[in-house]
C-alpha cells in the first residue's frame, strides 16, 4: 500500500483560509470529496493560521468532512500544538494520523501524544540541527526520531518518516539527496518514508511536470507515502503506474482498477 | 563597460563579471560607480522580472553570485575610499523557525540593492537580536518567519527592541509565506514585504523615510 495524503484543506491556502473563517461548508465538502475520488487516503486538515481558533477550527473541520465522506474516513490532524492535537485526535470517528511529531526540542511533548493516542503518525527528519540538506543528515535525523519513538513506546511500524523535501530551485542537488535518503532509510533502518511532493518544484515554471516526473522516482528509490494533492492531473496516475511498473503491486489489481474506476467516470 | 558588466550580472555570468569588473577598475573606472551604474541597477532588474513572473529563483540566485563575484573585487576598494553601504540589515528567522532559503534569498536581494546585511540565521530569540542590534546599530532590523506557529514570536521581538534603549532604533522589516501586511500593521511593524526582491525595495523606502 502507499498512502496519499491529500494536502489541500490546509488554512494558509487563501480560499480555505477564507472558508473556514466563513463556516463554508460546502467549499470544504467539495474539496474533501474531490480528494477522496482522486485517489487520497488520508484527507489531511489543517487549521493552523487562526493560532487562537485553531482547536474550534479543527473539529468543525472534522464534523464537516467525517458528514461528506463517512465516520470511517481517515483524517490527517495537521498541528503543532500538543493541547489542540490531543483534543483534535480523541474526535475523530475512525483512524487518524498524526500530523506531525519532530525530534526539535520545542516539539517534544508532542511524541508523548503520539505514544499515548496509538493512532499512525508522521514524524520530520528534522531536530535540534535544523533543516537537513544532506541524505546523510535526513538518515542521521531519522535513526535519531525513531530511538526518540521506541524511547517513548511508538513502534516504527507506525510512523511515515517525513525526509523534508525541499526545492530544487535554490538548491539544486535536493531531488537527488531525498532520493538517497530514502534507499538508505528503508535499507538501514526498516521504516516507511514519505515527503511533501510538491515543495521539489517551488520557484520553478511548470510544477506540475517537475512534480509527476519526480513521483515515480521516488515511488522506485522506495517511498512509502506522499503529501501531495491528488485532484493534479496525471499525479495518481503516475504513483498507480510507477508501482504497478516496479512489481509492488500484486498481479496489478490496484493499476487495473484504477484504471476502471476512471474508465467509468 | 558598464554596460557589459550589467548585462554579465542579469544573465548570471560569474567568470566574466570578475573579469570585466577587473578590466573596468584597470581602466580607471570608479569602484562606486561600477556598483551603482552598473551592478545594482542590473540587480534592480532581476528583482523587477522576478516579481513579474519572467524570471524564476534559480535565474535570480546565480544573478546574486554573479554581484557577488564582481564585489570581491569592488570591496576592498569601496572600503579603502570609505564609500560606505547603503544601509546596514540584521536579518534573522524567528525563535522555533528554522526555515532559511526565503531568508537568504532576502539576505542576497538586500546585498545585490547595495546593503550591508549581517545574517544571524535560524531560530533568532528576542533576545540575539537586540544585541544583534545593540551591537552593530543597524538602519534595519529584518525577520522571517515561514510557519503560522512562529509568526506569533514576531510581536515579542518587536516589543524587545522598542523597549532597548537602543542608542540607535531600526526600522522592522518583516516577511515570509503566511505574513501579511495588516499582521505587519497589527504588530507595529514599519514594513512587509511579500517576496525577497520587494524586501529589497521596502528596506530602501524605509531608509528614505528615516531620512527625512
Amino acid at each position: 500500500m502507499f498512502l496519499i495524503v491529500g494536502e489541500l484543506i490546509n488554512s494558509t491556502r487563501k480560499s480555505v483560509g477564507r472558508a473556514i473563517a466563513d463556516r463554508d461548508e460546502e467549499h470544504i465538502r467539495g474539496l474533501a470529496r474531490r480528494q477522496q475520488e482522486a485517489g487520497a487516503d488520508v484527507i489531511d486538515l489543517n487549521a493552523g493560521e487562526s493560532v487562537d481558533r485553531e482547536l474550534e477550527d479543527l473539529l468543525w473541520l472534522i464534523g464537516v468532512v467525517e458528514d461528506e465522506l463517512g465516520p470511517e474516513v481517515r483524517l490527517g490532524i495537521d498541528t503543532s500544538d500538543p493541547a489542540v492535537m490531543e483534543r483534535a485526535i480523541v474526535a475523530c470517528s475512525g483512524a487518524p494520523l498524526m500530523n506531525s511529531i519532530s525530534n526539535e526540542p520545542a516539539k517534544r511533548s508532542l511524541i508523548d501524544v503520539a505514544a499515548e493516542c496509538g493512532c499512525e503518525v508522521i514524524g520530520l527528519a528534522m531536530g535540534e540541527a535544523g533543516m537537513p540538506m544532506t541524505a546523510d543528515d535526513r538518515v542521521k535525523e531519522t535513526a535519531a526520531l525513531i530511538a526518540k519513538c521506541e524511547e517513548a513506546g511508538i513502534p516504527r511500524e507506525r510512523l511515515y518518516v517525513d525526509l523534508i523535501c525541499m526545492s530544487i530551485a535554490s538548491s539544486a542537488v535536493q531531488g537527488r539527496e531525498v532520493l538517497g535518503a530514502i534507499r538508505r532509510v528503508v535499507e538501514e533502518l526498516s521504516v516507511k518514508p514519505l515527503v511533501a511532493v510538491s515543495n521539489i518544484s517551488f520557484g520553478l515554471p511548470d510544477r506540475r511536470l517537475l512534480n509527476r516526473t519526480y513521483l515515480p522516482m521516488l515511488v522506485s528509490a522506495g517511498l512509502a507515502g506522499a503529501i501531495l494533492d491528488p485532484t493534479d492531473v496525471g499525479i495518481a496516475e503516475a504513483i498507480c503506474a510507477a508501482r504497478a511498473l516496479l512489481g509492488r503491486d500484486e498481479y496489478c489489481m490496484d493499476y487495473i482498477k484504477h484504471y476502471r474506476a476512471n474508465a467509468a467516470a | 563597460m558598464l554596460e557589459q558588466i550589467r548585462q554579465a550580472v542579469l544573465e548570471g555570468d560569474l567568470d566574466n563579471t570578475s573579469e570585466l569588473v577587473r578590466k573596468a577598475l584597470d581602466e580607471g573606472v570608479g569602484p562606486a560607480s561600477i556598483l551603482n551604474d552598473a551592478m545594482i541597477p542590473a540587480m534592480d532588474v532581476v528583482g523587477a522580472e522576478y516579481e513579474s513572473g519572467v524570471r524564476y529563483i534559480p535565474e535570480m540566485l546565480i544573478s546574486a553570485e554573479a554581484m557577488k563575484a564582481g564585489m570581491v573585487h569592488l570591496r576592498p576598494l569601496l572600503a579603502e575610499a570609505g564609500i560606505e553601504a547603503r544601509g546596514r540589515v540584521v536579518l534573522g528567522t524567528v525563535e522555533g523557525d528554522l526555515h532559511d532559503i526565503g531568508k537568504n534569498l532576502v539576505g542576497m536581494m538586500l546585498e545585490g540593492a547595495g546593503f550591508e546585511v549581517i545574517d544571524l540565521g535560524v531560530e533568532v530569540t528576542a533576545e540575539r537580536f537586540v544585541d544583534a542590534a545593540r551591537e552593530n546599530a543597524p538602519d534595519i532590523l529584518a525577520m522571517s518567519a515561514l510557519l503560522t506557529t512562529t509568526m506569533v514570536n514576531m510581536p515579542d521581538v518587536v516589543e524587545a527592541i522598542r523597549n532597548s534603549e537602543l542608542a540607535k532604533m531600526p526600522k522592522i522589516l518583516i516577511g515570509g509565506a503566511p505574513i501579511t501586511e495588516e499582521f505587519a500593521k497589527s504588530i507595529g511593524a514599519d514594513g512587509f514585504a511579500p517576496d525577497a526582491p520587494s524586501a529589497a525595495t521596502v528596506a530602501g523606502a524605509l531608509l528614505e523615510a528615516k531620512e527625512r
